[in-house]
């Protein structure tokens, strides 16, 4: 075992891609295995054979397009951390760290110990030329555009914190892939997720090799962190604890959640008519409308800066479903003085809110005017 | 006692989990304390043990889902549930209002003894005024 007294020398772990099952019975593993004491922190790269994965609490079928997945030979599965879900093409990568919760250098605080560990990925890609930024509280951006998103999961003494990076991300795969609550697949769809995320092979013009974007990943963590690198391997105990792990990891009981209780989701779709534009929200929230889950906000508005409403969309993510807490957020985020959108007014989205989430039982859209009326068949805004 | 913002009763035991533990009899109910909640951030989603699961001290019993952060909920002591929280379950949003009247479950004692390793709020301030001087 590696000496960790320091806390400064972290087990690198990599390897050829691997199914979602078994990444996500190595997660189990890796996390029990440090909890337990008997390995070192660990540092691991994944990549996946193309995959969606969901969130722990998450309703598969609510979440991706299962027949196409089944139909493409795309494995599904469930991670142990939460969060929404994604697609994981071929050529993305991510990677883990395991440590104790006491490690010098990670806040104790999951909010701290985000903005850390973001930044030090930050710090590894902007190695690659590029000038990516931490978005709280879990996010990596690009001029307001996700490159890279994070999560993570603790057990007793140990944490796992895991993040994701586009390399060369397939948006409109993404889209078949996953369901949103859009209302069709067309080019306005596309055109829009498209602006939300981006990938290094966008930033640069191509791809650098994996291992050149491994290796400035770790020169990033190894600068900001101090930590030493050193190459290793599974012990033979994961090895057999992964093969004990595993079947479990591949039944329809983790993957479609029967064993761990999925929180069901609906979508609603709301038109709304402000003075400067139609603004259109496209809301996920849990059946119990206890949290937004996320919002897709468009329209023929006009927004400055444009990553506004990205930012907006950032802000509304995960809100507990309270009239008072949506008002305030959106206030607070128009209350900057850095974000103006001609004609429409922090009342005006906080009315659109409130009015997706009170359309979300039947999941029917409409259109309301800023002045209190509704109107029907308005343009398609998205 | 009171450190930085926190307020930790004298008459409740508290473990390492920044768990609060409330001893009633031959009965415990326990929650998650502000610096928990702070810790963890707040909480969307809570998972808990069923009414008669029996449960042992220090293992993970539940999950508390914080945005992309999934939590533990580990059983301060060893013994049986005899009463689910269900209004936190259903609202988990109220913790964040009153962390000291969201009790999680109730748990009748197998060990009463096992309350003796528990921590009095005098060290649990000891072990928080630790972690906030390396978080500083």
């Amino acid at each position: 075992m590696l000496d960790v007294a320091s806390g400064k020398k972290l087990r690198v772990l990599d390897s050829p891609p691997r199914t979602a099952a078994e990444h996500m019975a190595l997660d189990q593993v890796i996390v029990n295995a440090h909890s337990r004491g008997i390995i070192p922190n660990t540092f691991r790269f994944l990549q996946f054979k193309p995959c969606a994965l969901v969130g722990l609490h998450q309703n598969v079928f609510l979440e991706v397009n299962v027949p196409y997945c089944q139909e493409k030979g795309i494995d599904i599965n469930r991670r142990i951390t939460g969060g929404g879900s994604l697609y994981w093409g071929p050529l993305e990568l991510g990677w883990e760290l395991y440590a104790a919760k006491n490690t010098p250098g990670i806040p104790r605080r999951v909010e701290g110990m985000y903005r850390v560990l973001c930044e030090a990925m930050v710090a590894g890609l902007n190695r690659l030329g590029m000038r990516a930024a931490y978005r709280p509280v879990n996010d990596i951006e690009i001029n307001g555009r996700k490159i890279s998103g994070t999560g993570g999961t603790e057990l007793e003494g140990s944490f796992v914190f895991q993040c994701s990076l586009l390399v060369d991300f397939d948006v409109d795969e993404m889209l078949r892939v996953l369901r949103f609550p859009i209302e069709k697949i067309s080019d306005k769809a596309i055109s829009s997720m498209r602006g939300r995320v981006t990938s290094i092979s966008e930033q640069l013009g191509t791809a650098p090799p994996l291992d050149t974007i491994k290796q400035e990943i770790l020169n990033g963590l190894a600068e900001t962190l101090g930590y030493e690198m050193v190459l290793g391997k599974l012990t033979s105990q994961e090895e057999s604890m992964l093969a004990e792990t595993l079947p479990y990891f591949q039944s329809d009981d983790w993957v479609y959640g029967k064993s761990c209780g999925v929180v069901n989701t609906v979508d609603s779709t709301v038109n709304y008519k402000a003075p400067g534009g139609l603004i259109r929200v496209q809301m996920r929230l849990d059946e119990d409308a206890r949290v937004i889950k996320y919002v897709v906000i468009s329209g023929d508005f006009f927004a400055y800066p444009t990553r506004a409403v990205n930012d907006l969309e950032t802000v509304l993510k995960n809100t507990p479903v309270c009239g008072n807490q949506i008002s305030e957020r959106i206030r607070a985020f128009f209350a900057t003085g850095d974000v103006h959108i001609l004609g429409v007014t922090a009342e005006d989205f906080i009315a659109v809110m409130l009015l997706a989430v009170e359309r979300s039982s039947n999941g029917q859209g409409s259109i309301r005017d800023g002045q209190g009326g509704y109107y029907e068949n308005c343009a398609d805004g998205l | 006692m009171n450190i930085d913002k926190y307020n930790f009763p004298d008459d409740l035991y508290y473990d390492t989990h920044y768990q609060w533990i409330r001893k009633d009899g031959e009965k415990v109910q326990f929650g998650l304390t502000p610096y928990g909640l702070d810790v963890t951030g707040d909480v969307l989603y809570l998972a808990l043990p069923g009414i008669e699961s029996n449960i042992s001290a220090g293992d993970s019993c539940g999950s508390l889902e914080a945005g992309k952060w999934v939590g533990r909920v580990y059983a301060p002591v060893s013994g049986k549930v005899t009463k689910v929280n269900e209004a936190v379950i259903s609202s988990p949003g109220l913790i964040s209002q009153n962390p000291y009247a969201c009790w999680f479950v109730e748990i009748e004692l197998a060990r009463p003894k096992e309350l003796e390793g528990l921590m009095n709020s005098d060290s649990f301030v000891a072990l928080i005024t630790e972690e906030l001087k390396r978080d500083a």
